[in-house]
């Protein structure tokens, strides 16, 4: 982790809610499908403190893109971000997805619920990159859909939720007995990051979930972004979502 | 002589910019940002006798210009500080303030007795944290109660000792005067305020304690009263803090009457704050062609 500056190159509307920006940076920057950073938002600290958003993809080597919600202040601001003016921020931060010890032939599954679908794009090229053949990618949305364009999978679903009557776990609980999957990835709300930890309960396979907490120092030294989490048959302890995680083994979750 | 040196009751900094305890970690982070040899002092996050797990999300909320928190001195316990920590920030030419807390009176001897042997420079006790469900900020806002526990601290110690005051008081001179008394040899001020928010869609506090304790840029003009205060109620020197961001604040408090300063909140914001606002201080203090800069400290009561 460093404290950086990006320069925008691009920030674009996806949605009438959702954003892309574009940040290049004076050297490459390396990170992990998963990690994200934490962006200082107003000059006049207001709002004070940085703003958690995951590396949605690597566009170069020098540039990324981030796919950003308007939830509130922080982010309603980050809508107004000019193309050429810097960015500070600190990154890369956190442990993204895990993907070693998988077959490359093995059917891995990609679940994403709205916004949680940004750091996905980059996880499933990442994945074809590495020579992953079988990778499915089932993304929920509540309404307008976007971003299909830029995964790249094996198979890809989309869920509008204004439209059909389900969500992406209830696609999933109907299409598990065609395929044998080997790993999951989620991220998104967290009723759905449950549902998904419920469905693979039993069948002693990596399901990894991209959790969210709100955040202060974003570094690990604030403990502010606790999430309950197993260490043993009977322990559990506070861990850290800005360091330990932001993507935990499902079996080892405690939601409260 | 170094013109930036403080000396706060027998604590020496080599300058008087610290960071705050639970602000800070111990040290391993925002080491990867500056060297630490820079800091005049770090004070470590909240210790207790044993390993603590804290409270249950979620233990932050943003308001205008501050945040709420409610961590709920999560901490590996004194004897891992002791162990692991101590070691590592040991590398590094700043002053070691462990701050330790308690359930019970007699947990801050205990927290003593434990520090006795362990190679650090100062123990604050920590009276103010609201935080935790027995101890903390009640220690602080009784005069007796504080006067006992920092008694018992000095008594089974062989190191300096500071005393951690809660903004949470009718009169803070009166609790200031009982830990001098009890023979503190610095006060720090201030902890965090109690404080709440509300979540208009679910109608209920954020956070699952209701309350917690308010710090950054918001706080600095009543922490600022406050060591202003107690500089004159008391002889021995203050540690001043709460919502300090930059150069400009910490004159502030040292024109209040702080000998040193402390970032907390701010850190969060930008990691390299502390070295910033060292930087600023230095320029300040060569722009007013001051031979040492501890002549600055309590001016602002003339
Ligand atoms: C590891 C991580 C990665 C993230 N990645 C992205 C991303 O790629 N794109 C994106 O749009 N958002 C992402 N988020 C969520 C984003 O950080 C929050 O939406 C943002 O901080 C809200 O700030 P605000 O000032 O706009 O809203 P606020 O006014 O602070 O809050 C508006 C609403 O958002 C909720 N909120 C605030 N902070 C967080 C937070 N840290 N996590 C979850 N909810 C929060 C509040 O409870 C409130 O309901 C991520 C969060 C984390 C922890
Ligand atoms: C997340 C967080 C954790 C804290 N933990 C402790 C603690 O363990 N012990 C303590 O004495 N003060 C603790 N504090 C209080 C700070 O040390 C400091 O007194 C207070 O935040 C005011 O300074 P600031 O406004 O610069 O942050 C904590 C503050 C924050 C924000
Ligand atoms: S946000 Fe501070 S420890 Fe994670």
């Amino acid at each position: 982790m460093k404290l950086m500056t990006g320069t925008i190159i691009e920030n674009s509307r996806v949605t009438d809610e959702v954003f892309k920006i574009r940040l290049r940076m004076a050297q490459p920057f390396e990170f992990s499908p998963g990690q994200f950073i934490n962006i200082k938002v107003s000059e006049w600290d207001a709002p004070l403190l940085r703003r958690p958003i995951s590396i949605s993809r690597r566009m170069d080597a020098r540039t990324i893109e981030l796919l950003v919600k308007e939830q509130g202040a922080g982010t309603r601001q980050m809508r107004f971000f000019k193309t050429g003016t810097p960015v500070d921020f600190i990154g890369p931060l956190g442990r993204g997805f895990n993907i070693s010890g998988f077959k490359k032939e093995a059917p891995l599954l990609i679940l994403g619920g709205g916004i949680g679908t940004a750091p996905l794009k980059g996880l499933s090229r990442d994945l074809a990159n590495r020579g992953y053949t079988r990778v499915y990618v089932v993304n929920g949305f509540k309404d307008h859909p976007y971003g299909k364009e830029d995964f790249e999978c094996y198979e890809y679903v989309e869920i509008d939720e204004s439209k059909e009557n389900r969500f992406v776990t209830d696609h999933v609980s109907a299409s598990l007995n065609e395929t044998d999957f080997q790993g999951v990835f989620a991220c998104g709300p967290t009723p759905m990051l449950k549902r998904v930890r419920e469905i693979f309960k039993d069948r002693g396979i990596s399901v990894q979930l991209s959790l969210e907490e709100k955040m202060a120092c974003g570094v690990g030294a604030c403990l502010g972004c606790a999430v309950k989490i197993k260490t043993g048959p009977f322990d559990h302890a506070y861990k850290k979502v800005c360091v330990d995680g932001p993507v935990f083994e499902a079996s080892e979750v405690i939601f409260e | 002589m170094n013109p930036l040196q403080v000396n706060l009751g027998g604590l020496i900094l080599k300058n008087p910019v610290t960071v705050a305890s639970g602000t800070f970690g111990f040290g391993r982070e925002y080491g990867e940002f500056f060297d630490l040899s820079l800091l005049g002092g770090i004070a470590v996050k909240g210790l207790t006798l044993k390993e603590r797990s804290g409270n249950p999300p979620p233990r932050i909320v943003e308001t205008r210009g501050g945040m709420i928190n409610s961590v709920g001195l999560q901490n590996p316990g004194v004897e891992a500080f002791i162990k692991e920590e101590i070691p590592f920030l040991r590398r590094f030419d700043t002053r070691i303030i462990v701050n330790i807390n308690g359930d019970e009176p007699e947990d801050y001897a205990r927290m003593a007795m434990a520090l006795q042997e362990a190679d650090i420079d100062s123990i604050e006790v920590n009276i103010s944290c609201p935080n935790v469900k027995s101890g903390g900020m009640l220690f602080g806002t009784d005069p007796e109660v504080a006067y006992r526990v920092v008694r018992q601290v000095v008594e089974n110690t062989r190191h300096h000792v500071m005393v951690k005051l809660t903004p949470n008081v009718t009169d803070i001179r009166v609790i200031a005067r009982a830990v001098e008394e009890a023979g503190a040899k610095a006060i720090s001020l201030v902890n965090t305020f109690n404080a709440m928010a509300i979540d208009i869609q679910t109608q209920k506090p954020v956070l699952v304690r209701k309350t917690g304790g308010l710090s950054g840029p918001a706080i600095k003009p009543i922490a600022l009263r406050l060591v202003y205060e107690t500089y004159s109620a008391v002889k021995i020197p203050i540690l001043g803090m709460g919502g300090i961001t930059g150069a400009q604040d910490a004159l502030e408090f040292m024109l209040a009457g702080a000998s040193a300063i402390a970032l907390g909140t701010y850190n969060f914001v930008d990691p390299l704050a502390a070295v910033k606002t060292l930087e600023g201080i230095e320029a300040y203090r060569k722009e007013k062609g001051l031979e040492n800069l501890s002549d600055l400290v309590g001016k602002a009561h003339r």
